[in-house]
């Protein structure tokens, strides 16, 4: 009749959902999945139709490995047990600990024995003195409540970006910095984001949310530069879901420091508490200025060796610019090892004399000064490459076709999504991006968006706006539908608004 | 022609976001002449607090410049189907961009989504959606109202939305969707959604999942 969707493949990932818990796993025949106390056998699993409900039937013994069996419906058991009585109100209930017979070690026994969840609750209803005199609401109430403790039922779930944010979101806020899914709904909205369209996303310590989101909404057709700051781009939901190879080919990843060797940002501008900001950002300038092809010579004879001249490079220029390095996102491995070549941060007169020479001294001195850095890199470049052999390129071919990406600066959309103040992140991220396109950033906390608010306006943007979203849950039931007693109070703020070119008229803003 | 793809240069035909302040944005579309209240063809000239706009100059603008006028000028912007929902002509309440945002995120669209959707409304949801699922996937919009349908689907045409989009005058809740499934996913705004319930089970695969909209309050649910 109906055609089945795609059926529970082995080696993929999947979203399990026991009730209210979802966890993701990577399902294999030979394991058994670990939900919780119990385990599931994989085997009975595979070959059914992702989206299955299965209900759970205990294998006994020590291992508690459950065996799965799908099933058409689940059912509620506030329906399946009715009890003949109940009270009007509960005026004659009395609150001790006596009302209940059933002692935990026999409801234990019960489980060993593999009584289905009905049994058990049933049993336990029966059991209970004080069940006969509860309302009818109230009554339900109790059977849901013991039904999610003996709950058997799961379902198998293909990883969406939906589940998956929600999954963090649950299990674990401040890992995704309080990004919740409505959040996050929001933000590919206020960036439009479309297929075919070429965005740029800063994240970092967001678990790659945002960039599997986009690359999600991108569906093969488009790019999108992933922008992180630190040794490794954070990975978690992007290899969680189970994007095809031309999926996840629209995906490139650079970090900030080398994009910021390319594009140093404007070395003119006085950088509040960066004092050797000016020096350090003029020579690259200059160096650009000279000529583009000397940058692009610069750029292919430091592309063989991989990041490592650049990373050398790029440290005191990055710390100078005064954008604090990553510090979040646990996964995150700084390469500020070169230490060998920085010249000593604390002295501001001696970078704004070496640096001249520097940018390529430095870069001469990296490729034989590291060496051994460069080696170990290399090396596990080549693990990258192999264990992660999906993507289609490698790091360092990534960066490469991230920068040239970038190079053209028309993006359609910016998005920012990191842990550090983003004002200046996304003064410098601007002009990576196409007139008349929006840009939009995230942050767990107002403040910072306010003062990226006055910042954006005296760029000339225009269409600003700071906004936050409730996310409300609702219990549905008859007569009983009202809001649940607890809602998620932080779901983070978000800034939005356009670019535009005021090259015709450089007065005053007045909106 | 400018809802399709992200052009940088404006043409004829074309939809501009004309952006005066934050409180005065509006949608033109770009031709030479532009029907009047009389029915009679005139020069299309937009007034604004800041002057006369003469249409047809915004041709061979860049989108994202400002737009010199008799007295101050202004920005002429790309058309997004956010700025859209912004600045369309409503024939019904509309859904904003922070719902429309749920709804996509909920449904799990994304390009190659096959979606049916009832009723039509004003479009501002429709547009979002066919960003979101073109250029691989497929909108079937519903609407009672026979006027609303057929202007719905002429301002698809002619935001160059057309090969993604079937907009259909039919009431779903009495007659259903006249699909066998095909979605991978339903939208129902509705006064009575629970009538089209069993016609959206017809039209979805099996994978597929439903949506309600409860701005009519959740009366309607409970049923």
């Amino acid at each position: 009749m109906r055609e089945d969707g795609p059926a529970i493949c082995d080696g993929k990932n999947y979203i399990i959902i026991k009730g209210s818990f979802m966890k993701l796993a990577k399902l294999k025949t030979q394991k058994q999945c670990q939900l919780g106390r119990a385990s599931v056998d994989v085997a009975g699993l595979l070959g059914h139709p992702v989206g299955t409900q299965f209900r759970l039937h205990s294998g006994g013994g020590k291992q508690r490995l459950m065996r799965p069996e799908p099933v058409e419906h689940t059912e509620d058991l506030a329906d399946a047990i009715a009890a003949d009585e109940s009270a009007a109100d509960n005026r004659n209930l009395l609150a001790n600990q006596t009302s209940q017979a059933m002692t935990k070690e026999r409801i234990m026994e019960m489980r060993e024995q593999g009584a289905t969840g009905k049994e058990i609750v049933t049993t336990i209803v029966d059991n209970s003195t004080s069940f006969q005199g509860k309302t009818e609401f109230s009554q339900a109430k109790y059977v849901r409540k013991k039904q999610k403790k003996y709950f058997e039922f799961i379902s198998v779930q293909e990883p969406t970006v939906r589940l998956v944010a929600s999954m963090y979101y649950m299990q674990d806020p401040l890992k995704i910095m309080n990004l919740r899914v409505d959040s996050l709904s929001q933000l590919l909205t206020a960036c439009s984001v479309r297929p075919g369209g070429r965005y740029l996303v800063l994240e970092s310590g967001c678990l790659a949310v945002t960039v599997a989101a986009v690359l999600e909404r991108l569906g093969g057709h488009g790019h999108l530069v992933h922008l992180f700051q630190g040794g490794t781009p954070q990975r978690h939901a992007v290899d969680a879901i189970n994007f095809t190879s031309d999926q996840l080919a629209c995906l490139s990843c650079v970090d900030l420091r080398t994009l910021m060797t390319h594009h140093p940002a404007d070395p003119s501008a006085s950088a509040p508490a960066a004092s050797a900001a000016p020096a350090p950002g003029a020579s690259p300038a200059s160096a650009e200025a000279q000529a583009d092809e000397t940058v692009a010579t610069d750029r292919e004879t430091v592309a063989p060796n991989g990041e490592t001249a650049q990373t050398a490079a790029e440290s005191p220029k990055a710390a100078a610019d005064g954008i604090p390095s990553s510090g979040g996102g646990g996964d995150v491995t700084t390469t500020d090892g070169g230490g060998d070549v920085v010249p000593d941060g604390g002295d501001d007169v001696t970078p704004a004399t070496e640096e001249p020479t520097a940018a390529t001294a430095e870069e001469t001195e990296g490729t034989e000064a590291q060496e051994s850095r460069k080696r170990r890199l290399s090396g596990s470049q080549t693990e990258t490459s192999e264990r992660k052999s999906k993507y289609a390129r490698t790091r360092c071919e990534d960066s490469e076709l991230a920068l040239n990406m970038l190079s053209s600066k028309d993006m359609d959309g910016l998005l920012l999504c990191c842990r550090q103040h983003p004002v200046n992140l996304l003064r410098y991220l601007l002009r990576f991006l196409a007139v008349s396109r929006p840009f939009t950033v995230f942050c767990p906390y107002k403040e910072p968006l306010l003062e990226c608010y006055f910042a954006m306006k005296a760029e000339g943007c225009i269409m600003l706006k700071v906004t936050e979203t409730w996310l409300r849950n609702y219990q549905v039931l008859p007569e009983r539908t009202h809001p649940e007693i607890n809602m998620s109070g932080g779901g983070g703020y978000i800034l939005s608004g356009f670019k535009v070119d005021r090259s015709l008229n450089r007065a005053a803003v007045t909106d | 022609m400018s809802f399709k793809e992200y052009k940088t240069h404006v043409e004829m035909g074309d939809t501009v976001i004309l952006y005066l302040n934050i409180k005065n944005i509006h949608a033109i579309t770009v031709s030479e002449e532009v029907k009047n209240k009389k029915g009679n063809m005139v020069p299309n000239i937009f007034q604004t607090v800041y002057g006369a706009l003469k249409v047809k100059d915004l041709i061979g603008m860049k989108y994202g410049s400002q737009v010199q006028m008799t007295r101050g000028w202004a920005f002429a912007l790309h058309p997004t189907p956010e700025l859209w929902t912004l600045t369309l002509p409503h024939r019904t309440q509309i859904l904003y961009t922070p719902d429309i945002s749920m709804v996509l995120t909920q449904l799990e669209l994304r390009p190659g989504s096959v979606v049916c959707e009832a009723g039509t409304g004003s479009g501002s949801l429709s547009h979002a959606i066919l960003r979101t699922i073109a250029p691989t996937g497929h909108l079937h919009t519903f609407d009672f109202h026979e006027q609303r349908s057929r202007l719905a689907a002429e301002e698809f045409s002619a935001h160059g939305l057309g090969d993604y989009v079937t907009a259909r005058h039919r009431d779903v809740c009495g007659e259903g969707f006249d699909l066998d499934s095909v979605a991978d996913a339903v939208f129902l705004d509705l006064p009575r959604p629970y009538d089209a319930v069993p016609f959206a089970k017809q039209a979805l695969k099996k994978s597929g999942t439903v949506l309600f909209s409860l701005l009519g309050g959740l009366n309607g649910k409970l049923r």
